[in-house]
């Protein structure tokens, strides 16, 4: 009975202690030295939490990074034409070869799913490639006139899209992917606008008239959501998603990632607009 | 006179007749083999007085069923305390520092863990120790995933060794099977996301290959082998248990959906393949269990053996056969088994017999 009190206590004890001690070197060790990648991001890449509060519980605030995929061709009509989350053109059957994935089992591609290290660009070629087919969008839809009802329903759509685009959408674009994150790096080097991350890559292939095609969706980023420390978090009072959606408020957020691709928030800097009465 | 007793009487007087010559070779033991009927009744009132001064022992039946209502109750109290400690950490956890934060994780983790070796200690019926176990393990899992979300750190299957380690350090100093349950879930886990990552898969992409579960399988139904159980009463059933869960539930996905496997065949040979390995597996633990006298491993094997039986007759005949018929066959199959296992009860050798 004594013998085994005595091993509970001095057995969890060291692990209790080892553990979180493990943990916080782990964080320390992140987060020494030069960042990886440092950028400033505003409310456009980062997304506040819904809040819920309705059995009265309070969460901290995560910010959840937004980032998008470069375009497809431009023959879509379609006003709003995202694809926040999917696979971005570059990433094609050679590309996900060189990422690993076997692809000789065409129907059981999808179930791969892997670890690889994803370029994400801020404010970059993608991001003006997606301002320029808004706007070319919008010049189609003028350049049809407004006889009928439908043309200027899709005048007025493709101008929110624009709008939408300038002002709100996020600039953050998946632009390339690989195993070695220092050769990704020395091929991006400003680490103020190129932040590599981890991220999940899963493999789907589609098969029309006989033709193959293999493509790759960038899932869930390894770290998803973003805490923002205790110290920082009082400078996002009165900020919610309303006051972002209404344009009352804006932020920006100096957000760092280190040697273990793990980011923290290193500073907060809000905006609040007058209120106009 | 022993063809008027009833069944039930005669499995009774067939407990008690073991029972009985269990007690003589103790009464050997303490060197009463030769002791009259008087001083027998005399040895054994004291010890049932030493006994019921105890409270882990019920001496009489009404004990028996008290006993019983407790345990069901401590479980659920440390299941509620468990979450309250989950819920209590969710709702201020933003109001403290990082610093804070780190301080009462911790703390918690340690706080729980020494009221558990105190209790231990005093509680001699154990049902508060469970509590308090439970919710030192609550805390401790709470202790790392809080900890990861407040510092970003990247999700990993590592986390699940010391878990495992914890649970199974509560569950072997406190004699506690719920923990050891929770460390094995934890050990299975790790292993078959080990085996994943080993492959180039994402670690948490674990269910997609069942196949990575029986590494896990094999080493916790060896463990008893190797590990002597004595002072704990239980544990190589729930090992054994375990393990065969971690063998037979993957077989049975498989057996049913051949292309999560690492096997290079077609679906449909994986999943015959599957099938008669869940009959052989099944058949031959079945054996493996009445020859080694454990209850659990042949219980197990039989109902994972009427499953896999169940699911290939229902692919055959549910869609071409009436109803009656299909029902007519499983009541067959069941009579089948039946007349097996009386066979393999008549083969078992007998306790206590010559």
């Amino acid at each position: 009975m004594k013998r085994a009190q005595k091993i509970l206590l001095v057995g969890g004890v060291a692990l209790i202690v080892a553990v979180n001690a493990f943990v916080l070197a782990g964080v320390a060790w992140n987060r020494s030295g030069e960042p990886g990648s440092a950028l400033t991001l505003t409310q456009r890449e980062l997304s506040l939490p819904y809040a819920f509060g309705l059995d009265g519980e309070r969460g901290g605030i995560d910010v959840a990074l937004l980032w998008r995929a470069p375009m497809r061709d431009d023959n879509a009509d379609a006003a709003y034409d995202m694809h926040y989350g999917r696979g971005p053109d570059w990433l094609d059957a050679d590309k996900l070869r060189e990422l690993g994935f076997d692809l000789k089992e065409e129907r059981d591609a999808y179930r791969q799913k892997r670890e690889v290290y994803v370029v994400l660009e801020l404010a970059g070629a993608d991001w003006q490639a997606a301002l320029a087919q808004a706007q070319r969008r919008l010049d189609r839809a003028l350049a049809r006139g407004n006889a009928e009802k439908q043309d200027v329903d899709a005048q007025k759509s493709a101008q929110e899209a624009l709008k939408y685009e300038q002002q709100k959408a996020s600039r953050l674009f998946a632009v390339d992917a690989g195993l070695d994150a220092a050769a990704l790096r020395q091929r991006y080097p400003d680490t103020h606008r190129h932040l590599i991350v981890v991220a999940t890559v899963t493999p789907s292939v589609m098969v029309i008239d006989k033709k193959t095609t293999f493509s790759g969706h960038i899932g869930e980023l390894a770290v998803a959501r973003i805490s923002v420390p205790h110290a920082l978090r009082g400078a996002m009072d009165g900020i919610d998603r309303s006051a972002l959606d209404s344009g009352r408020a804006t932020f920006e957020m100096d957000v760092a990632w280190g040697r273990r691709f793990e980011p923290w928030v290193t500073a907060v800097r809000p905006q609040r607009a007058a209120t106009v009465e | 006179m022993d063809d008027n007793l009833s069944r039930t009487d005669a499995q009774q007087r067939a407990d008690d007749i073991h029972a009985f010559r269990r007690e003589q070779a103790r009464l050997a033991a303490d060197g009463m083999a030769t002791a009259d009927a008087a001083a027998i009744r005399a040895h054994h009132d004291a010890l049932l007085a030493r006994f019921a001064a105890r409270p882990d022992v019920d001496t009489t039946q009404r004990a028996r069923q008290l006993t019983l209502g407790l345990r069901i109750a401590s479980f659920l109290g440390a299941l509620a305390l468990a979450a309250s400690v989950f819920f209590l950490f969710r709702q201020y956890w933003p109001l403290f520092p990082e610093a804070v934060q780190v301080i009462v994780l911790a703390g918690a983790s340690l706080g729980t863990l020494v009221l558990t070796a105190w209790l231990h200690r005093r509680d001699a019926s154990g049902y508060f120790t469970k509590l308090a176990a439970l919710v030192a393990f609550a805390c401790f899992v709470l202790n790392l995933s809080l900890l990861g979300s407040s510092f970003n750190i990247t999700p990993s299957d590592k986390a699940l060794l010391p878990w495992a380690a914890f649970a199974l350090l509560l569950a072997y100093t406190c004699e506690l099977r719920l923990l050891l349950v929770a460390g094995l879930v934890c050990i299975t886990g790790f292993i078959a996301a080990r085996v994943g990552t080993w492959t180039g898969m994402y670690w948490l992409s674990v269910g997609e290959r069942p196949e990575h579960f029986f590494p896990a399988a094999l080493l916790m139904f060896c463990v008893p082998f190797f590990v002597d159980h004595r002072r704990h009463p239980g544990f190589d059933a729930t090992w054994r248990l375990v393990a065969l869960l971690a063998l037979f539930l993957p077989m049975l996905v498989l057996s049913n959906w051949g292309r999560a496997s690492n096997l290079p065949f077609d679906a449909d040979v994986v999943e015959g393949f599957y099938q008669l390995g869940g009959f052989v597996a099944g058949g031959l633990l079945t054996w493996l269990g009445a020859r080694r006298g454990w209850p659990e491993v042949m219980n197990t094997a039989v109902v994972f053996f009427v499953i896999f039986l169940y699911t290939k007759l229902f692919d055959w005949w549910w869609a071409v056969m009436p109803k009656f018929l299909f029902f007519l066959v499983l009541g067959l199959v069941a009579l089948l088994v039946i007349l097996v296992l009386k066979r393999l009860r008549a083969v078992t050798p007998v306790e206590g017999g010559r």
